[in-house]
């Protein structure tokens, strides 16, 4: 319709167009036929082109990064006061995301640490509280929701994964003729994930923990990818947490809440194991399959099992040296009378 | 020749009209598409689990007696030595049960009271060499008999640690056997599951079969969204 009036002025001045602009006929004049043709084919074009745009008129100008995060250096290149300002900027957004006044901190790996995680398949019962006790500790997602350990549940007498079912859904655990086997981040010691990084977002710190500045990552999910054991999760969509299940207690690097866009991963809850404490996975086992500790410590937890029990990593043959080892006890089967 | 050429030149022109045209309809095409967004670009809603905080509460599943025990009798919490001080003293053994009906023995072959109850000292418990020990010390008790699992426990490879995991912290804490198991009826119950996966990577339960591979056998378990990644397993096994 807009086209009309443009059209009767080019009929009226034939002579418009010489040709240089390649819209007509060789002879440098424009009939009305061409025109409206490429006229349309132009306008159509440009509708085409504002609806693929369209996804943009829902960009709340909240989701676009602040000045300040902007420039943000990353977390390595850091001094003490630019730490401090962009703490100070991730506790104003959470406190407008959520309304809720988070402590958030930069934790430190210690000195002479090395941490390495157990867990006792003979013990283990499948009835994923460490699931959720870790979507509280860290601020997960809960809509869409986003789990660092999944469960799987194993037939028993074989250690292939395909046969592992995630959804098992029974009245009670554990059944009879499987074992559980609960599987999150091994903290490789060589780890694919953190090789693939195109802008070294995820990097692996001197107590073994795999971290994310989740600032500095562009989502590109390589690292999702790379990862043979499925640790990584991607914030398809800006994570829902309801105000009054928020952790208060966050870390850079750990459980402060994320944005869309960012990977994040199970980092051994480093902002309580740092600090001493133990990861929330471990302190809801109600069977004590889960060990944790210092494996530098020839008289840790983790140590001991590494030297008198029969352990076992996922996937030895891909050459990651997880930090993450399955073990078992001397017993019969619990459907055979399981003597403890 | 010349007709030749000028039927070209009439096909090129042709082509020329045409060309547009198709262009124009595949971009209004492509503007309704983007318009009415039929597949949808968002991310698909799921399920929102709300899990209780007493769920997960990471506190030992059981209480330990202190150094003076009671038990309920009658409604009321009585010491042992209230009844067993001058009343009753039975060291009979498999004396059947006329108070503490409650208590189930489901311990295998370990089937009488006075195995672990002292038989005089009832606020006692007394190991095989006659020696009496709190209640707290009950640990010492089932040591007799599962020797490795004590050790194991000793070295933190059984049982749970709460608190820390530096071995000299005061928080550190290793709970004993009774905090876990039921010495009456030690093997653990069985749990009901917390709710299962809902993430996008891990569709819900209706969803899980789609990439199911139809071979014919009954399925052993439901294929895992892994499967994507591995390789065919060879079915026919050593047959070259």
């Amino acid at each position: 319709m807009t086209m009309d009036p443009h059209n009767k002025e080019d009929q009226a001045s034939d002579q418009g167009c010489q040709g240089s602009c390649g819209c007509g006929s060789g002879d440098g004049k424009v009939s009305r036929r061409s025109f409206l043709r490429v006229g349309a084919a132009a306008l159509g074009g440009m509708a085409a082109l504002t609806a693929a745009l369209s996804p943009l008129r829902e960009l709340d100008p909240d989701d676009l990064p602040s000045v300040e995060e902007f420039i943000q250096k990353h977390y390595k290149e850091m001094s003490g006061e630019q730490m401090q300002a962009a703490l100070g900027r991730i506790e104003k957004d959470v406190q407008k995301r959520f309304g809720v006044t988070p402590e958030v901190a930069d934790i430190k790996p210690l000195d002479g640490v090395e941490f390495v995680y157990a867990l006792n398949l003979s013990r283990c019962i499948g009835c994923r509280k460490c699931v959720h006790a870790c979507v509280a500790e860290n601020n997960q997602s809960r809509s869409p929701e986003v789990q660092y350990i999944r469960v799987l549940e194993m037939p028993r007498g074989t250690t292939d994964l395909e046969q592992g079912d995630h959804h098992y859904d029974r009245p009670k655990v554990p059944s009879d003729h499987h074992y559980y086997m609960p599987v999150q981040c091994h903290q490789c010691a060589s780890p694919p994930c953190v090789k693939v990084c195109p802008i070294e977002a995820t990097w692996q710190e001197s107590d073994g923990i795999t971290v994310v500045d989740y600032d500095w990552c562009i989502g590109c999910r390589y690292c999702e990818a790379a990862c043979p054991y499925w640790a990584r999760r991607f914030n398809f969509a800006e994570p829902q947490i309801p105000k009054d299940k928020l952790n208060k207690k966050m870390s850079y690097l750990s459980n402060r809440p994320r944005h869309k866009g960012v990977i994040e991963k199970c980092h051994y809850c480093l902002q309580r194991t740092r600090q001493g404490q133990m990861p929330a996975c471990l302190e809801v086992c109600p069977v004590g399959a889960r060990k944790f500790g210092n494996v530098l410590d020839a008289d840790s937890d983790v140590t001991q099992i590494l030297k008198h029990k029969r352990v076992f990593v996922l996937k030895e043959d891909v050459g990651t040296l997880p930090r993450f080892f399955y073990y078992f006890d001397e017993r019969y089967p619990r459907s055979q009378g399981g003597e403890a | 020749m010349p007709s030749n050429s000028s039927e070209k030149k009439i096909q090129s022109n042709v082509a020329k009209q045409v060309t547009p045209l198709i262009v124009m309809v595949v971009f209004v095409l492509l503007t309704i598409w983007f318009i009415l967004d039929p597949v949808g670009t968002g991310v698909p809603s799921m399920v929102v689990v709300e899990v209780d905080a007493s769920q997960i509460d990471s506190s030992p599943i059981r209480q330990m007696l202190g150094d003076s025990p009671t038990a309920r009798i009658g409604g009321v919490d009585q010491s042992c030595t209230a009844c067993h001080g001058a009343l009753l003293g039975t060291t009979r053994r498999n004396a059947p049960l006329a108070q503490h009906q409650h208590v189930k023995l489901n311990h295998g072959i370990n089937d009488d009271c006075l195995n672990c109850h002292d038989a005089e000292e009832r606020d006692k418990l007394a190991l095989r060499t006659g020696q009496k020990i709190s209640f707290k010390m009950s640990h010492q008790l089932c040591a007799q008999c599962h020797g490795t699992t004590y050790r194991d426990w000793q070295d933190g490879m059984h049982g749970k640690t709460l608190g820390s995991w530096q071995l000299q912290s005061r928080q550190r804490r290793s709970l004993k056997c009774v905090e876990c198991h039921d010495p009456h009826a030690p093997a653990f119950d069985s749990f009901e599951p917390l709710p299962g996966p809902h993430t996008l990577r891990m569709p819900p339960e209706h969803q899980k079969n789609q990439d199911k591979i139809d071979d014919g056998k009954p399925a052993t378990a439901s294929p895992s969204p892994l499967r994507r990644w591995s390789w065919p397993t060879d079915k026919e096994g050593s047959g070259h």
